[in-house]
C-alpha cells in the first residue's frame, strides 16, 4: 500500500530545512495576509475616511454658512453616527469569525455562519441608509431650505404631498442600490462563502 | 530585542517546525505560496500563544491553528498545482529497478494526494503522521466513525487517481 509506504518517509520531514530564529522574529513583525486580517483592515481605512470626511463636511458647512441651517450640520453628524454603529457592528462580526485554536470543523462552521450574518447585515444597512438619508434630506429641505420656505408662504403645500414625494423619491433610488448591493456584496464574498460551505458540507458528511 | 514569551514562542516553533512546514507542502500551490503560508501560520501561532494554557497537546494546538490558517485562507485556486516531491523523501537515492519503481510510484501517490480536497488533505496528513482517529477528532472536529469512512475512501480515491497519474490522465 503505498500510503503506508510514504508514511515511513513522512517522518523524516523534522531533519530538514529549518526556519532561523531571525527570519521567524521578522516573520511576527509583519501583518497577517488572511482574508479577515485584510477585511479588518479595510474596515477600519474607510471607517476613517468616514469619519475625516464627515467632520471636513461639517466644520466646513458651519464656517461657510455662518451658523446658518443648524440642522444640516446636524444631519450629516447623525448620518456620520449611523456609519459609526455600522462599523462597530462589522467589526464586532469580524473579530467573532475567526477561532484559529477551535476545532478545524467547528471554526469554518463559525466563519460561515458569521460571514452570512455579516453579508446580510452589508446589504441590509447599505440599502437602508438610501431611504434615510433621502427622508432626512426632505425634511430638511421641506422645513428649512429657503427656496422651499419662500414658496410654502405663497401657496399650501400639503404634507401628504410631501409624504408621497419622500416614498416615490425613495423607492426610485433604493430599488437599483439594492440590488446594486447585491451584486457586490457577492462579488465580494460569494466566492469565499460558497467555497467555506462547500468545505463545512464535505465535513458533514457521513456525520 | 526578545521579550521571555517571544523567545518561548520561538524555541516552541522551532521545535515543531516539521508540522508547519508539512502543512505548507500539503496546501501551497507553488515555492512562493507555501512561504506565504509558513508566514502565515507563524503569524497566527504568535497571535494564539498568548491563550494557549496547555488544555490540549502543543502538537493538537499547532495542527489546529496550521490546519484552519489553511484551509480557511481560500486563496484562489490556480490551474495548475505543483505539488512539489518534498525535499525530505529521497529522490536519487534508488539503484535498483525495484527502488525506482516504488520511487516513482511513491511520486504518484504524492501527485495524487495533490489532487485531493482540502478536507482530504488534511485526513491524509494527520494519517501520515500517524496520529489516531481520536487525535483526528480532536484537531479536525469530524467524528470517529466518519474518519474511517473518509479515509477509507481517500484510500480509494488515492488509487484511482495513482493510477490515473500513472498513464498521464
Amino acid at each position: 500500500m503505498e500510503l503506508d509506504q510514504l508514511k515511513e518517509m513522512w517522518g523524516k520531514v523534522d531533519s530538514s530545512t529549518q526556519t532561523s530564529e531571525q527570519e521567524l522574529q521578522a516573520m511576527l513583525q509583519k501583518k497577517s495576509k488572511s482574508p479577515i486580517a485584510k477585511m479588518k483592515r479595510n474596515l477600519t481605512i474607510e471607517m476613517w475616511v468616514v469619519v475625516v470626511l464627515y467632520l471636513w463636511i461639517i466644520i466646513d458647512y458651519i464656517i461657510s454658512f455662518k451658523g446658518l441651517i443648524l440642522m444640516i450640520p446636524l444631519l450629516f453628524f447623525l448620518i456620520g453616527v449611523g456609519f459609526i454603529v455600522y462599523y462597530i457592528r462589522k467589526r464586532k462580526l469580524l473579530h467573532q469569525m475567526e477561532c484559529v485554536t477551535c476545532e478545524v470543523k467547528s471554526n469554518l462552521q463559525q466563519q460561515l455562519q458569521i460571514l452570512e450574518k455579516y453579508i446580510r447585515f452589508y446589504l441590509l444597512a447599505g440599502t437602508a441608509l438610501v431611504p434615510i438619508t433621502i427622508i432626512l434630506m426632505c425634511t430638511v429641505l421641506f422645513f428649512y431650505a429657503p427656496e422651499v420656505q419662500q414658496v410654502r408662504a405663497k401657496q399650501s403645500v400639503p404634507y401628504g404631498y410631501f409624504l408621497l414625494a419622500i416614498v416615490i423619491i425613495s423607492v426610485i433610488l433604493t430599488v437599483p442600490v439594492y440590488f446594486l448591493n447585491k451584486w457586490y456584496v457577492r462579488k465580494l464574498y460569494g466566492q469565499h462563502a460558497e467555497k467555506l460551505k462547500q468545505i463545512v458540507n464535505e465535513m458533514n458528511e457521513e456525520e | 530585542m526578545t521579550t521571555r514569551t517571544e523567545q518561548d514562542f520561538l524555541l516552541l516553533v522551532q521545535e515543531h517546525q516539521g508540522i508547519i512546514r508539512k502543512v505548507c507542502h500539503l496546501y501551497g500551490r507553488n515555492d512562493a505560496d507555501r512561504d506565504d503560508l509558513y508566514q502565515e501560520i507563524v503569524i497566527q501561532l504568535w497571535k494564539a500563544f498568548g491563550s494557549f494554557r496547555g488544555d490540549a497537546k502543543i502538537s493538537t494546538w499547532m495542527y489546529r491553528i496550521a490546519l484552519n490558517t489553511a484551509i480557511s485562507n481560500l486563496r484562489k485556486q490556480s490551474r495548475k498545482v505543483t505539488l512539489s516531491f518534498p525535499e525530505f523523501i529521497p529522490k536519487d537515492e534508488a539503484e535498483t529497478y525495484e527502488e525506482k519503481l516504488k520511487e516513482e510510484k511513491l511520486q504518484q501517490m504524492y501527485a495524487a494526494i495533490g489532487r485531493l480536497t482540502e478536507v482530504e488533505k488534511a485526513i491524509v496528513m494527520l494519517y501520515l503522521e500517524d496520529k489516531s482517529y481520536d487525535e483526528m477528532e480532536e484537531i479536525l472536529g469530524i467524528g470517529n466513525g466518519a474518519l474511517r469512512v473518509k479515509m477509507n475512501r481517500i484510500k480509494e480515491k488515492l488509487r484511482s487517481l495513482t493510477k490515473a497519474e500513472a498513464y498521464g490522465t
